[in-house]
């Protein structure tokens, strides 16, 4: 039960947070820094909808303790759009990762209980793996429940995003 | 939400400490957690205390040893062991069955000894605590009936960490630290009862595995539900020599049937001293069905599980005949 104070840098802002030893990551980026863009699912780690980055790794928040990512970098739903504007130097800040516009327009949102998770899962492969497989998105993804839209709009979004993405930048291609 | 019932987390910089840690009453072992969270929301695991492996540096490390053995330290992940050049190379096996482990977010947190480790599953225990309610308490939790298996007087939960049979066909060996450090055989570890289904005290844990320098080659195969994410129904590997001709020391091992896994001696009989042509492949599958009994604690059923125990190791065998007449390079 017992409290301490621990640092976390989450969406790029540093936190000073009083934490109890039980208390998962999900529970602290819900209740204590109010970012309720990850979602609390199935809370034992089936369903992906809590995903966040964790120094650029995804990772399940519901099935981590806070105190075991003391220090460490956390990247939410709410910052993805942020990061993205930092990665690319020049081009001012963005308001969308370029997937969560894909998203959007390939209707890869219902009700978007699943959304924030598919998304950081997603970005994070369009991140390694610039022009991904169809294979590699269903592997990026296999973690992720979505009880909506049969995972087709899903996977189309990603290839959507992976093209504009891979136009933005000819010199790499 | 619901919050986890208050616990106290340690996490100790030197073995000394762990070890003093983890002798403590109601004290368990926290290693990625992606076992242990999960249980603790269902509250399963009795546990006050967690002692956390993170802060013992050596044991994430994954090195080749004087004497050529490859060490894998517990607290190598899961996505560690799947990208390591030399597993990839040199034990692909272990490869294979840590990348069919849950999904790549799992992989990145569950470390290896957590997966040796992972507590055993029963379809009428790992439900959530509602759900529990409504039947008697079981031999795991206190009570004296087995929902599975009502003849048992002990439990039959299922061993269901992917990477068991594939260490086990490797001959890994298990380094345990605690007051008095000592290695053994990865098949030892398991008691086989359910409850208490390891030979680890309080005050010890799983230190390493440590993988012959010449290993045989062997292949894993899994059957699961959805082929994304689920715990395996059944698993199976099998390793062997080719040597002068014939495939040598062959081990064949099934497991996620029962508390433990389980050596198919009668089909490593079958197999020794030979190339393997498909009837002799198609025999052994069937011997390895007949040794297993399945209870009825899966999420699939007996029989169907008996059957794809013998797929499994049809499978197995078949991939590394295949690779010997065909090497992939
Ligand atoms: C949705 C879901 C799907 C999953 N699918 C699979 C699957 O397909 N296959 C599979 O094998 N697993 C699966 N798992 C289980 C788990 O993610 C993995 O087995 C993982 O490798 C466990 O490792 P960990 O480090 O997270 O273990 P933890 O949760 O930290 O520990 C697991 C258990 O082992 C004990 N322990 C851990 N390390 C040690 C040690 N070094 N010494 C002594 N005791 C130790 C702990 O006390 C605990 O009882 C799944 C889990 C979830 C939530
Ligand atoms: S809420 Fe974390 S995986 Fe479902
Ligand atoms: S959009 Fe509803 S769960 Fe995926």
């Amino acid at each position: 039960m017992a409290e301490s104070v621990m640092r976390l840098r989450v969406n790029g802002r540093e936190h000073h947070l009083v934490v109890s030893d039980e208390a998962t990551l999900l529970e602290v980026l819900r209740e204590q820094l109010h970012l309720h863009g990850t979602k609390d699912g199935c809370a034992v780690g089936s369903c992906g909808t809590c995903t966040v980055w964790l120094d650029g790794v995804p990772r399940l928040s519901c099935v981590t303790l806070a105190k075991t990512v003391e220090g460490r970098d956390v990247v939410t739903i709410e910052g993805l759009a942020g990061w993205w504007g930092r990665e690319r130097p020049g081009e001012g800040a963005a308001a969308f990762h370029p997937l969560q516009t894909a998203a959007v327009e390939a209707g890869a949102v219902q009700c978007g209980f699943c959304t924030p998770g598919m998304l950081m899962a997603g970005a994070a492969l369009l991140r390694d793996t610039p022009a991904p497989g169809r294979e590699e998105i269903r592997e990026a993804l296999s973690g992720h429940l979505c009880r909506c839209t049969g995972y087709e709009q899903i996977i189309h979004a990603v290839e959507l995003a992976a093209g504009r993405m891979g136009e933005a930048t000819p010199d790499e291609a | 939400m619901m919050p986890l019932r208050p616990l106290s987390l340690t996490t100790p910089s030197r073995p000394e400490e762990t070890v003093a840690a983890l002798a403590a009453e109601g004290a368990a072992v926290l290693a990625g957690g992606s076992d242990l969270i999960p249980g603790l929301a269902w509250e399963i695991p009795t546990c006050d205390t967690l002692v956390s492996l993170a802060g013992l540096d050596a044991l994430r490390r994954i090195e080749t040893e004087e004497d050529g053995r490859l060490r894998i330290g517990a607290m190598a992940t899961l996505a560690d062991i799947v990208r390591h050049p030399l597993i990839r190379v040199g034990y692909p096996a272990l490869a294979d069955a840590a990348q069919a482990v849950g999904s790549p977010e799992l992989r990145a947190q569950g470390t290896l000894g957590g997966n040796v480790c992972l507590g055993t599953r029963c379809r009428f225990r790992n439900q959530p605590p509602l759900w529990r309610e409504a039947l008697a308490p079981c031999w795991q939790s206190g009570g004296e009936v087995c929902h599975a298996a009502p003849a048992k007087e002990t439990c039959v939960a299922i061993l269901s960490g992917d990477t068991v049979p594939a260490l086990v066909a490797l001959r890994a060996e298990a380094e345990i630290w605690g007051r008095r450090p000592r290695r053994l055989p990865i098949e030892e570890i398991y008691t086989g009862d359910g409850t208490h289904h390891l030979h680890i005290a309080p005050g010890e844990f799983l230190a390493a595995l440590r993988l012959p320098a010449a290993p045989p080659r062997a292949a894993f195969r899994k059957w699961r539900t959805r082929a994304s994410i689920d715990f395996p129904e059944a698993n199976a590997a099998v390793s062997a020599v080719w040597r002068d001709g014939a495939w040598r020391e062959p081990v064949v091992v099934v497991s996620a049937v029962g508390p433990a896994p389980i050596r198919v001696q009668a089909a490593e009989s079958l197999l020794d001293g030979s190339a393997w042509s498909e009837e002799r492949i198609l025999a052994a599958g069937d011997l390895a069905r007949r040794a297993v009994h399945p209870y009825d604690n899966g999420q699939l059923n007996v029989a169907g599980r008996q059957i794809a125990v013998r797929g499994l190791v049809v499978r197995a065998l078949g991939d590394m005949e295949m690779e010997r007449r065909e090497p992939v390079l």
